[in-house]
């Protein structure tokens, strides 16, 4: 394999690690501040959530300086060019498009709960603000992603 | 209704000059996978790569991409 394919695996862990991380943290958050709304305190419940958060906080700070160290490798190997063409390009336009189209389909969705249900700004801020980070990088790993097999 | 897309022959071409993804992909300045989703028709490469494609194969571009009839589904 060329220095190439494995910085694409590598970027492809990490923007994985990143949004599963960010989901697990602000959705921990998120849970958090429902049970409160909702006057919700199982204690084993609580404590999950808690360890979700403090799990999903120390895994996304873990992928921040994984992406930093990624970086300085495609810099190192001066593969920036390559790393970032032009299918590279309309993979990250489209993973842009995808997190916008459920950001708003997200507010649509909030906006009609909020007809039904009491929440805070909190809660629908964090919502959009998981879909909005969420949906793109697990759009954009899966988008990049290398396929195994080469044709000869 | 019979629409017209980008065909190619980026493959024929390749094997031709008897090089692999990784290194056509290498010679052009791209990504295996950007040559990969250019042969499967996933991918329609700007004018630019298409030409960098056809001067590095040795052809032009007009015997590397063509325009093929899309049949309805």
């Amino acid at each position: 394999m060329d220095e190439i394919s494995r910085l694409q695996r590598r970027r492809y862990k990490v923007l994985m690690l990143a949004g599963i991380s960010f989901l697990l943290w602000q959705g921990a958050t998120l849970g958090i501040d429902l049970a409160e709304a909702a006057a919700w305190s199982e204690p084993v419940g609580m404590f999950a959530l808690q360890m979700s958060l403090i799990a999903g906080a120390v895994a996304w700070a873990g992928a921040m300086l994984l992406l930093l160290i990624y970086q300085r490798a495609v810099k190192r190997a001066g593969a920036c060019s390559v790393l970032q063409d032009e299918l590279f390009l309309q993979n990250r336009a489209r993973a842009t498009m995808y997190g916008f189209a459920g950001m708003i389909a997200g507010a649509a969705l909030l906006l009609a709960a909020a007809t039904f249900i009491e929440f805070s700004a909190v809660i629908a801020i964090r919502t959009l603000l998981i879909l909005g980070v969420f949906i793109p990088l697990i759009a954009m790993a899966r988008l990049s992603h290398e396929p195994d097999e080469e044709a000869a | 209704m019979s629409a017209l897309v980008l065909g190619n022959r980026l493959k024929e071409h390749r094997a031709r000059c008897g090089l692999t993804q990784a290194q056509l992909a290498a010679q052009v300045g791209v990504t295996r996978k950007t040559i990969n989703t250019v042969e499967n028709r996933v991918f329609t490469p700007s004018t630019l790569l298409a030409l960098k494609l056809a001067k590095t194969l040795d052809t032009s571009v007009e015997e590397v991409f063509f325009l093929a009839d899309q049949s309805p589904e």
